[in-house]
Formats: structure tokens, sequence, C-alpha cells
């Protein structure tokens, strides 16, 4: 099968170098709007006891992001300052443990991995708002379509949604007595 | 009518243990433990994540010697993996392939999991004899403690752990703070008000524990599981062919290095956030440093096996000693035990040891007889154990997406919970991407709300003087452990250049 070459990728490095770079510059902005946001509206509280600790961790945390955004931008900084250049204690050795050892490597290309994050990512969002508003009943037809689409095996589809469905419905709803929701659309009729 | 003491609580433990209901769910907690602590990237922390909502609707004694059961199935089954397929389960099982693959390879795959099953279980069993030691004069050591040493034990706790798990510092402070920020989300106690709720009346309550970490951990490796594709490991196993007994009886031949490594592990579990890849590496390269063929190791050498699991399993109750005597968790896997603790409406901390001994005696007797028999079922099955590396991630994962987002729903029957669960599943996954460590944020999230009200609570004692944070012997050594465990990486640069520069 096409999919199923072996590349010998670590988890971690499926992104070229300069791609990755763009993808973390772009995740530490996302932070930095973020505890930004966050740090705005700390200034429209009155209480001291509201304030005080949002701003002084909120505070070094923009910092500590901005930082890590010009180590990014500029690499060359890394050389002259020492702030992201201390290893952690038990981060060699894992790394060492991890990486040197594992015989984990994707069966999938770069393209194809991404591709499968997007679905993935794609999948996992609509499942809360199907659950909202439609209910649990639905999980059982989602299980079964998620697996069909990733294996594009019904029998295989099948057998998964059982084994969920006998793990959730039949064995914890009954020993936990969990009320399943309904679903605002159902609730409402 | 007097408080029971530790030993009679014990024994109502055992006789709790001992119902045949109990020993099933037991037996059952032991085997998913495993099966989570065998298949690399699930482990405790996403066992422990999807197995508290699951047993929040139970009596806490029987929920607590559920999850101690599972904490003590996934060490050993971590340890099986590293042995026959050289992918640790999980981190803190990453010291024991050095050795116990090159055994395996040997033809002493046997060998290797007897020292291992044996150091396991013996290491959990050292680590709860030193806990049960500590209990009498644990609640007199916490009292030691006050709001001022609460809270700098917290950021102790915090700073730590930055600067011990993989990467390097500034992902690791960033993480910790987010983590504190999370905290801070909801209802403030101390003014009553509303913060950061973004316009849902649900965040009053703020950002919930335990749908936090089951998006952070579970949910966030599924996703990153499921592009990797295929089955969970594409290298054969090697077959356990005899020879458990002699690993058996390695681990008496070793003893000292045993006892050496397991109070290591136990010490190293104590201190605040450090976790098992700490414990499970400074006691392989105490074996290798301390050894008169240092050579050896690496090559196939039963004492890297049984140095690096009996410090893992000893960890374990070092790491309840601050969890369950002052409230801050020990390790990452503690954290989420604590988040168990808040959601039964137990707060860790000195008075649990007065107020609930009943609940400690569990957990102390669960994880002894856990981790006895996880050893007992590794010895017998780890051939069969280790063919769940073979199943497919495509079938594991709908399963393990499905448990995730059903069990934040049990918690609380609050359906905006699978919200909490999808943006920390979504930030989780970015993290993973851009090589940030999860678990500084959700120390960060356990410990936030502490650190906050001692801060305070510190004040209010002092009349609003500072001084009181810097006033007790006790504070000073803490604020010393602080700057040191802050300052120590950039002294290692320092010395490292001052060396290249000679």
């Amino acid at each position: 099968m096409k999919d199923k070459i072996e590349v010998n990728e670590t988890n971690r490095d499926w992104l070229t170098s300069v791609q990755k770079n763009w993808f973390n510059l772009l995740v530490y902005l996302f932070l930095f709007v973020w505890i930004s946001v966050l740090l705005y509206h700390v200034y429209g509280w009155s209480s001291w006891y509201d304030r005080f600790f949002p701003l002084f961790i909120g505070l070094p945390l923009a910092f500590f992001i901005v930082s890590k955004i010009a180590f990014i931008v500029y690499p060359g900084l890394t050389g002259k300052l020492y702030l992201d250049q201390a290893e952690q204690i038990g981060g060699s050795l894992e790394e060492k443990g991890l990486t040197t050892n594992s015989s984990k490597k994707s069966i999938r290309d770069k393209t194809e991995r991404r591709r499968i994050e997007v679905y993935m990512v794609i999948w996992t969002v609509v499942l809360p708002f199907l659950l909202y508003y439609l209910g649990f009943l639905i999980f059982p037809a989602y299980i079964f379509v998620f697996t069909w689409f990733f294996k594009k095996d019904v029998k295989t589809a099948v057998v998964v949604t059982l084994i969920f469905s006998i793990m959730t419905f039949g064995l914890l709803v009954q020993l936990l007595g969990i009320r399943l929701w309904k679903g605002v659309l159902f609730s409402a009729l | 009518m007097a408080a029971p003491t530790l030993l009679e609580s014990v024994f109502v433990a055992f006789g709790l243990l001992s119902d045949p209901y109990n020993l099933v769910l037991i037996f059952v907690a032991v085997v998913f433990g495993m099966f989570m602590g065998v298949v690399p990237g699930l482990g405790g922390i996403v066992a422990l994540s999807l197995l508290i909502p699951l047993t929040f609707g139970l009596d806490p004694l029987i929920a607590f010697m559920i999850l101690a059961s599972v904490n003590g199935g996934t060490n050993f089954g971590g340890s099986i993996s590293a042995i026959l397929i050289n992918t640790p389960g999980g981190a803190p099982n990453a010291a024991t392939l050095l050795d116990g693959y090159p055994m395996a390879r040997e033809g002493r795959a046997g060998e290797a999991i007897g020292a291992s099953a044996t150091a396991s279980a013996a290491g959990a069993l050292f680590g709860v004899l030193v806990l049960v030691a500590l209990v009498p004069i644990m609640f007199e050591i916490s009292l030691l403690f006050g709001p001022p040493e609460i809270f700098w034990l917290g950021i102790w706790g915090i700073s730590v752990l930055v600067i011990v798990v993989r990467g390097n510092i500034l992902p690791g402070l960033i993480s910790g703070a987010f983590g504190l920020i999370f905290a801070m989300h909801g209802l403030n106690g101390l003014s009553s008000n509303v913060r950061w709720n973004y316009g849902f009346s649900f965040m009053y309550d703020g950002f919930k524990l335990v749908p936090a970490l089951i998006g952070l951990f579970a949910v966030a490796e599924m996703i990153n599981l499921m592009s990797e594709g295929g089955k969970i490991t594409e290298e054969d196993a090697v077959q356990v062919s005899g020879g458990q007994w002699k690993g058996v009886k390695d681990v008496f031949e070793y003893r000292w290095l045993f006892l050496r490594s397991s109070i290591l592990g136990t010490i190293i579990g104590t201190i605040p956030g450090v976790g098992g890849t700490v414990a499970n590496y400074l006691a392989y390269f105490q074996a290798v440093q301390i050894s008169d063929d240092p050579e050896k190791f690496g090559t196939g050498d039963v004492r890297g096996v049984i140095a690096s699991e009996g410090s893992n399993d000893a960890k374990d109750g070092g790491a309840l000693i601050p969890t369950l005597g002052l409230g801050i968790p020990g390790s990452a896997a503690m954290a989420i035990l604590f988040g168990a603790f808040i959601l039964h409406g137990i707060q860790p901390g000195p008075f649990l040891m007065r107020d609930h001994l009943d609940l400690v005696a569990v957990i102390i007797v669960s994880l002894v007889v856990s981790n006895i028999l996880t050893s007992i079922i590794g010895l017998i099955t780890a051939n069969q154990l280790v063919k769940i590396t073979q199943i497919d991630i495509e079938l594991l994962v709908p399963i393990i997406i499905g448990v995730s987002f059903f069990g934040t729903y049990a918690i609380n029957n609050n359906p905006f919970d699978l919200f909490i669960t999808l943006i920390f599943g979504l930030l989780g996954f970015l993290l993973l991407k851009v090589e940030i460590s999860r678990v500084p944020m959700i120390l960060g999230m356990v410990l936030g709300p502490i650190i906050e009200s001692e801060f305070f609570r510190s004040l209010q004692i002092s009349g609003g003087n500072y001084s009181i944070f810097f006033s007790s012997p006790l504070a000073i050594l803490l604020i010393i452990l602080l700057v040191s465990s802050l300052v120590y990486p950039y002294l290692r640069i320092l010395v490292h250049k001052a060396k290249v520069s000679q």
C-alpha cells in the first residue's frame, strides 16, 4: 500500500526544520495572544485578591513567551543568552532512552501524517458538538462512522462499535447509574 | 471513642480487599493497568485520567482501591514492552531497556522479566514500608508546614518539575505558568468574583481538573497516535522461554544494589513533582558508577534492570508522602490522584491522616497487593501481554476517544465538560507538536489554588506583613531549594563553557 511506506522518522521530525519553525512560531504567537487577552481583562478587575496572582504569574509568562518567540525568530540569540539553553536535568536522560533505543516509527509519510492529523482534529472537534446537540445515543453511530472512515472495513467498524457500546452503555451506564444526556435538539422536542 | 491506629486501619483494609467482589475489581484494575502500561504512549497518567470519572460514583474506599491498583499495574507493564520490544511503555521505564532489551536479544528475556517483576514488587513494597513508617509522625511533620511553607513548597514543586521534564527550561516554565493561569479561571473563593469565564456560565467553575487532564493526555495522545498509524509497534517481540526464576534470584543476589536503588527512588518520589523518569535514570547511573565493571552495563546486565525497576516502583510510596501528608502531589500520577481526592470531596493534607486513615490504609494495601499481583501475572503472561502492542492503532483510538468523552460527562453529568476536554485535547496536541511538556501544566492546575490561597492566608495571619514568607527556617530552606533548582541548569552551562574554554 502506498501509505504504508516505512519512513525513518521519529514522531517529532515529520516537519522540515523551516516548517517546524513556522509552526512553533504560530503556536507561541497564539499562546501570546491568549495570555495578552487574559492580562488585558485583569486590569478591569477592581479587587486586589483577583488581580494579584494573575499578574504575578501572567506577566512573567508573557515575558517567557516573547523570549521564546525571539529565540525562534533569531536563533543566534541562544548563543548569547542562557535563557533558552539550559537543559532540564531529566531531558537529556529521557532523550537517551526514548530516541536512541525506541523502535516506534511512523509507517506513514509526511503528507499522509499531516492529512490524518487534520482529519483527527476535525473528528475530535465534531464529537462534543454532536453529543451536545444530539445526545449520547449518537455515540455508537459516531464510533462506527469514525472506524469505517479510517479502516474502510464495515466488519471492523461493527466490532469496534460493539466493543465500545458494551463497555460504555452496557457496563458503565449500568454500573455508575449515569443519566445520559439526551441532547439539546431532542430535549426541546 | 479513640481514632483507629494505622495498624487497625490496615487490618480493615485487608478485610475490604479480601471480599471476593473487591478482589475481582483489583484483578481487573491490575490487568487494565498492565494493558495501559504495556502500550507505549498510554501509560499510568492516561489510565488514571480515564478511570477517575468512571470510579467517581463508587464508594471512595473502593474507588481509591481501584486507582491505586491501576497505578501498581502500569509501572511493571511498561517494563515488559521495554524488555521485549525495545520500546518503554512509558518514560519511567526508559532506562530498563538499556539492559533489558540486550538481555532479551541474548535469549535471556525470561531472566530480565523475572528480575524486573521481582524488583518492581519489592521496590513498591519498600516505598510503601517507608510510607507506613512515616504515617504516625506525618501529622506532626505536616504541622511544621504553615501557610507560608506550603506556599513555598508549591512553588518549589512546580520549579522542580519544570527542570526535570524533557526539553529545555523555557517551554517547561511556559507550561507550568499556563497551568497556574488555568487554575485561576472561574469563581475566586477569596473575593467571590468570577475571573475569566469567556462569557459562559459553566465557566464559573473554571477549567475542571479531570476533564482538562483527560483532554491533555488521553485525547491529545490519541490524535498523535492515529497519525502514526499501523500497529502500536512494528517491532517483533522477543519471546520469553524460561529463565524467570533466575531473574528472581538475581534480585536477591544483588540485594544491596536493589536496596540502594529503592532508597533513591523513595527519596526522589518525596520531592514534589519529580516523577519516575528521574528515579529510573538516577538509579541506573548510580548502579553504573558504583559498579566495578561499568562497561558491562548497556550490554545486557541484569543489574541495570534491577536498579531501574526497583527505584521506579519505590518512588510511588515516596510520592504518596507529600501528596497525602501535605497535599502537594509528589508526581504527575499523584497530581491526577489528587484530582480524584478533590472529586470525592476529600482534601489531601495533614487532616487526611487524622480523618481518613482508612482511606490511606486502603491505598497502601492496594498498592502492595496490586504490585505483587502485577508481577505474578507479568511473569506468567509476558508473551501474551506483549501481543497487545500488535493491536492496530486505528482500532484502539476510537474506543479510547469514546471512553474519554464518556468519562468526562460521567463525572458531573454535565455536557459542557465535554468542551473543556475538547479545548485541552487540542491544546495538548499543539503542545505535543511544539515539544512542550504537559506535565507542568497539570501540576500548575493542581497547585495553583493551593499556592494562591496559602499566599493570602499567610498575609491574613501576618496582617499584611510580607516578612512572614521569610520568617521560619523551613521557609528559608524551601526558598534556597527553589533558587538552587532554578539556577542549577544555568550553572551547568557556565561550568561546561569554562571547561571547554580551558
